[in-house]
C-alpha cells in the first residue's frame, strides 16, 4: 500500500519542462512557510524512474505530492498519471495538474488528478495558488487517514 | 244351314203356293168318301198308322217352324210370316186331327170309321203335301196314305167303297202327276230360286263390297282428313315459329348498334332500324320515302348512286358515306347488299350504317398525341443528349439497362448499352471514398432499383478505366406504377471530381491552418505569461532598486504582455469554434445560459450602472459554451461602447422560419452603417485604446452563429445605440452536417 510519511517535511515532486514555471511554483510553495522537501524533474521520463526508483533515483522517497504539468517532453503529463495511479505504491499520491490550457481543453486527462489548475496570468494569481495546492493536500491526507 | 234346306224351305213354299187346291180337294173328297162310306169299321191299322203319322208330322211341323223361324231371323225383310202362321194352323190342326179319332172312335160304326180315317188320311195327306219338306216326301206322304186308302176300299165290298178305291186310286194319280208338274216347276223355282239368290248373294257381296268400299272410302277419308289437320297444325307451328323467328330478327336488328335499313329498286324505304331512325332524331316518318326526301341533295345523290351501283351488279358495296345527324354529320362504314327474291330477281337494296365517328375522332387524337409525344420525345432526347449529367435508365422487371446517356458513357469511360444487367456493371462502376469495394446493398443503383429509394447526391468514386479515381455524385429516383411499385429507376451521375478535389484541397488547408492557429495560440500562451509574469515579478522583487520610470516601463510591458495575452486567448476560442461541434439533442434552457453570464458579468454591469432586461428565451439544441461566448460578447460590448447616459441593455428572442432571432438591444454610442458588414472581421476595430478589445468578439460571434447555419447582422445608428441580432435553427444542426463531415473526414483518411 502507500507509504505515508507522517513526520518530516512534506516532500514535493514538481514534473515540469518550465523552469521559469518551476520557480514561481516553488516560490508560491515557499510562500506557505511550511517545512518542504521539493524535488523538479523536467521530462516524464525522468518523472517515471523516479517514482518507480529506477536509474538515477534508487531509493527516492515517494512523495506527498505531486505536481504534474501535462505537456511534459518524453511521457506526457496524462500517460504519467496514469501509471501513478496503476501503482500501488503511487496510487493515493496527491496529484495536481497545473496546466496553461483552459480545463476544457484537457477534458478526461485531468479526471484522475485530485485537482486542476490553471496556470494563472498574473504574479499576484501565480503566488496564490501555492496556498490552494496546500489545501489540496490536506483534503487527500484527510481522505487517505 | 246347308244348300239342302235352303232348298226344301224354297220347295215348301212352293208347295204352300200350288197346293192350297190339293188340300182344299183333299178335304172335300174325302169328306164326301166318308160320308157315303161311313159303314166301314175295319180301319184300326190304318188309324193307328194315321196317328203316328200325325205325331211325326207334327214334330216335323216344329221342325220347319223352328227352322222357319230361324231363317225368318236370319233374314226378315222376305215377309214369311204368313208360312209361320200357317205352320201354326197345320201343328193345331194336326194336334185337333190326332185327338179326334181318339175321341169319337168308339162312337162310330165301321163306316164312320173308316169315313173318318179316309177323311183324316185325305187330309193328313194333303196337309202332308203342303208342309212336307220336300216334294218327294210329300208324293211319299200322298202314296203311303192314299194308296193303302184307296186299296182298302176297293176290297170293301160294295159299290161306294169301291168308287171311293178308284176316287182314291185317281187322287193318288193325280197327285203323283202334279207331283210331277209341282216338281218341274219346283225344279225352274228352285233353278229361279238358285239364280235369284246367286244374284241376291252377288247382290250381296256387291253390297258388301260396297260397304267395304265405303268403309274403305271413308277410312281414307278419314286418313285423308288427319292429315289435312296434321298438315294445318304443321303449317301454323312454321307459321308461328316464323312469326317467331321474325320477331327475333327484328328485335335484333332494332337493337343492333350499327344501323339496318333496306330500300326498293326505286329507293323508298321498306325498312330502318332504330338505330336509322336515330340519325333522324325523334320517331321520323322514313317508309316509304326515298333519300331526296330525307337527306341533302348532295348525301342522298351519293346514297343513290351507291344503291344503283349495287342493283346493277348484283354484288356488295362497302364505302364510306357521311351521315347526317342531330348533332352534326357522322362518319359511317356503309355497307350495301342485293335482296334477291329468286336466283336473281332483285327486289331491294338492304344497307348497313357502322358509326365510326367516334372512332375516326379518337384516331385524329391518337394520332395528335403520338405526334405531341414524338415531339415530347425529340425534346427530352435532344436534353438528355446534351445535358452535362450522366443519366441512366433502368427498368426494374428485367434490371437491364434501357437507356444511357452520352454524358453517362463519357463520366464512366464504358459504354453501359441498353440490355447490360445493371447488377453486373454496378459492382465495377462504383467504390467508396476509401477506395473500398462497394457492398451491394449500399450500392445507390440497387438501391434505387430493388427497394425503391431516393437517393440524393451521395457521393462515391468512380474507378476510371485507366486506373485513376474520379468523384462522382450519385442521384436516383424510382419510377413507381399506379400500384406504387418500381417499374424503372433514373440514376444520374454528376461528375465531381475537380469539385470534390477543390473542396478536398479547401477543407485540408482549412483544417491544417485551424491546427496551426490553435498551436499557435496555444504554445503562444506559455511565454507570454512569463513575459508578463516575470516582469510583474521584475517589478516587485526590485522595487526599491527601481525608478519611477522603469517602473512605467515594466507597467507597459505586463500591458502589452496582457493585450497579447488576451489576443491568443480570444484566436484560441475562435479556431475552437468548430471544433466543439458536439450539440446536446436535449434542448439547453438559453434563458439560464444568459443568467449565468450576466452573473459573470457582474462586476462590469456594476461598475457600468447598466441596467440589464430580458424576455423568457426559449430552448435550443446548442452548446452552451456557443451560447455563453455570443452572449458575454454581445452584452459586453454593449456595456463597453456605452454612451454618456445610463446604459440600458435589452435582450429578446423572437421566432422566425426555421428557429429563433435573439437580438441585443443597447443604448450606446452605436456604429456607424459603413462598419455595419466590416465589425464582424476578425482584429477589424473602429476603437483605438480607449475602448480595450481584440477585434475577435464579433468575429467570433459571427463564426459561432454561422457554425449553427444562422446569421447575425446589426441595426445601428450612431449616437443612439445598437441592436444586435442573430438566428439559432430549431433543429439539431448536427444532424444536417452529419453528412458533410462524414465526407470530410473521410477524405482527410
Amino acid at each position: 500500500m502507500c507509504a505515508q510519511q507522517t513526520t518530516g517535511p512534506i516532500r514535493i515532486l514538481i514534473v515540469e519542462d518550465n523552469p521559469a514555471d518551476v520557480f514561481l511554483t516553488r516560490e508560491a510553495l515557499n510562500g506557505q512557510g511550511l517545512d518542504l522537501h521539493i524535488e523538479s524533474l523536467t521530462d516524464g521520463e525522468l518523472a517515471l524512474s523516479y517514482l518507480a526508483r529506477e536509474g538515477e533515483h534508487p531509493v527516492a522517497d515517494i512523495p506527498d505530492l505531486i505536481i504534474l504539468d501535462l505537456n511534459v517532453p518524453k511521457i506526457g503529463g496524462p500517460e504519467l498519471l496514469r501509471f501513478i495511479r496503476h501503482t500501488p505504491e503511487l496510487c493515493h499520491v496527491c496529484v495536481v495538474i497545473l496546466s496553461s490550457s483552459p480545463h476544457d481543453v484537457i477534458g478526461d486527462a485531468a479526471a484522475q488528478a485530485s485537482c486542476y489548475i490553471q496556470k494563472p496570468a498574473t504574479l499576484r494569481e501565480f503566488l496564490a495558488i501555492g496556498e490552494k495546492i496546500i489545501r489540496v493536500l490536506d483534503e487527500c491526507k484527510a481522505m487517505g487517514a | 244351314m246347308t244348300s239342302g234346306d235352303v232348298v226344301d224351305q224354297d220347295a215348301a213354299d212352293l208347295l204352300y203356293r200350288h197346293g192350297v187346291g190339293g188340300v182344299l180337294v183333299s178335304i172335300l173328297a174325302s169328306s164326301g168318301l166318308a160320308l157315303i162310306s161311313a159303314r166301314q169299321t175295319s180301319l184300326l191299322l190304318p188309324c193307328v198308322w194315321w196317328m203316328m203319322m200325325t205325331i211325326v208330322l207334327a214334330i216335323r211341323s216344329v221342325d220347319i217352324r223352328y227352322y222357319r223361324a230361324d231363317k225368318h231371323s236370319l233374314d226378315s225383310r222376305k215377309g214369311r210370316r204368313p208360312i209361320d202362321r200357317f205352320s201354326w194352323g197345320i201343328f193345331a190342326t194336326s194336334v185337333l186331327w190326332a185327338a179326334f179319332p181318339l175321341i169319337f172312335l168308339r162312337h162310330l160304326n165301321e163306316a164312320g170309321r173308316a169315313t173318318t180315317a179316309i177323311v183324316l188320311s185325305g187330309m193328313v195327306g194333303g196337309g202332308a203335301t203342303l208342309l212336307a219338306p220336300s216334294q218327294k216326301l210329300a208324293t211319299v206322304f200322298c202314296a203311303s196314305l192314299v194308296l193303302p186308302a184307296s186299296i182298302a176300299f176297293l176290297s170293301l165290298p160294295g159299290f161306294e167303297n169301291t168308287f171311293l178305291g178308284i176316287l182314291g186310286c185317281a187322287y193318288f194319280v193325280v197327285m203323283i202327276a202334279s207331283s210331277r208338274v209341282t216338281h218341274r216347276a219346283t225344279m225352274s223355282a228352285v233353278r229361279l230360286s238358285r239364280a235369284n239368290q246367286a244374284l241376291v248373294a252377288e247382290m250381296e257381296q256387291e253390297r258388301e263390297r260396297t260397304i267395304a268400299a265405303n268403309i274403305e272410302l271413308k277410312c281414307a277419308q278419314a286418313e285423308l282428313e288427319q292429315r289435312v289437320s296434321e298438315r294445318t297444325l304443321e303449317l301454323q307451328r312454321a307459321n308461328q315459329m316464323l312469326s317467331q323467328s321474325e320477331d327475333r330478327l327484328h328485335s335484333i336488328l332494332d337493337n343492333s348498334p350499327t344501323a339496318v335499313y333496306m330500300k326498293d329498286l326505286e329507293g323508298r324505304y321498306m325498312f330502318a332500324n332504330r338505330q336509322f331512325r336515330k340519325f333522324f332524331g325523334e320517331d321520323p316518318a322514313i317508309l316509304g320515302k326515298t333519300d331526296y326526301e330525307l337527306f341533302s341533295l348532295d348525301a342522298a345523290t351519293v346514297y343513290r348512286r351507291n344503291d344503283q351501283l349495287v342493283i346493277k351488279t348484283g354484288a356488295p358495296v362497302e364505302t364510306e358515306e357521311m351521315a347526317p345527324h342531330p348533332d352534326g354529320p357522322h362518319v359511317c362504314i356503309s355497307v350495301k347488299f342485293p335482296l334477291k327474291a329468286g336466283e336473281n330477281e332483285l327486289y331491294a337494296v338492304c344497307g348497313i350504317w357502322m358509326d365510326i365517328t367516334d372512332r375516326k375522332r379518337e384516331e385524329a387524337n391518337r394520332l395528335r398525341i403520338t405526334a405531341e409525344l414524338e415531339r415530347e420525345r425529340a425534346r427530352l432526347q435532344a436534353i438528355l443528349q446534351n445535358i452535362p449529367i450522366g443519366v441512366l435508365v433502368t427498368e426494374a422487371e428485367s434490371g437491364c439497362v434501357l437507356m444511357a446517356n452520352p454524358r453517362l458513357t463519357r463520366i464512366l469511360d464504358r459504354d453501359l448499352i441498353p440490355g447490360v444487367r445493371l447488377v453486373d456493371a454496378c459492382r465495377f462502376i462504383l467504390c467508396q471514398p476509401d477506395g473500398a469495394p462497394l457492398e451491394l446493398e449500399r450500392h445507390p443503383f440497387p438501391r434505387v432499383l430493388t427497394r425503391g429509394e431516393i437517393v440524393t447526391g451521395e457521393e462515391y468514386l468512380h474507378e476510371r478505366a485507366n486506373g485513376g479515381t474520379r468523384w462522382v455524385r450519385v442521384s436516383g429516383a424510382p419510377v413507381l406504377t399506379s400500384a406504387g411499385q418500381v417499374s424503372a429507376a433514373v440514376l444520374t451521375l454528376e461528375d465531381v471530381d475537380a469539385e470534390k478535389r477543390a473542396e478536398q484541397g479547401l477543407r485540408r488547408s482549412n483544417n491544417e491552418l485551424r491546427q496551426f492557429a490553435y498551436a499557435a495560440a496555444h504554445d503562444l500562451q506559455e511565454p507570454l505569461r512569463n513575459v508578463a509574469v516575470y516582469t510583474e515579478f521584475l517589478g516587485t522583487a526590485y522595487a526599491d532598486r527601481l525608478d519611477q520610470r522603469a517602473h512605467q516601463f515594466i507597467q507597459f510591458a505586463i500591458e502589452g504582455a496582457h493585450r497579447m495575452q488576451n489576443l491568443v486567448r480570444d484566436l484560441l476560442a475562435y479556431t475552437r469554434v468548430v471544433d466543439d461541434i458536439e450539440v446536446p439533442d436535449v434542448p439547453v434552457p438559453t434563458n439560464e445560459i444568459l443568467q449565468q453570464v450576466l452573473f459573470d458579468l457582474k462586476t462590469a454591469i456594476a461598475e457600468s450602472g447598466a441596467e440589464i432586461s430580458s424576455e423568457s428565451l426559449p430552448n435550443l439544441p446548442v452548446q452552451p459554451v456557443h451560447l455563453r461566448q455570443l452572449f458575454q460578447n454581445l452584452i459586453s460590448n454593449a456595456l463597453k461602447y456605452r454612451g454618456s447616459q445610463q446604459p440600458r441593455v435589452f435582450i429578446s428572442a423572437q421566432k422566425s422560419i426555421g428557429g429563433w432571432t435573439f437580438s441585443v438591444e443597447d443604448n450606446g454610442i452605436g456604429i456607424a452603417k459603413r462598419y455595419h458588414e466590416q465589425i464582424f472581421d476578425v482584429f477589424k476595430r473602429l476603437h483605438g485604446r480607449q475602448y480595450e478589445g481584440t477585434g475577435i468578439g464579433l468575429a467570433l460571434c459571427k463564426r459561432i452563429v454561422e457554425h449553427y447555419r444562422g446569421r447575425i447582422w446589426v441595426n445601428s445608428e450612431p449616437g443612439i445605440g445598437s441592436r444586435f441580432s442573430f438566428t439559432l435553427p430549431r433543429e439539431n444542426v448536427n444532424h444536417v452536417r452529419t453528412a458533410d463531415d462524414r465526407a470530410y473526414q473521410n477524405t482527410d483518411c
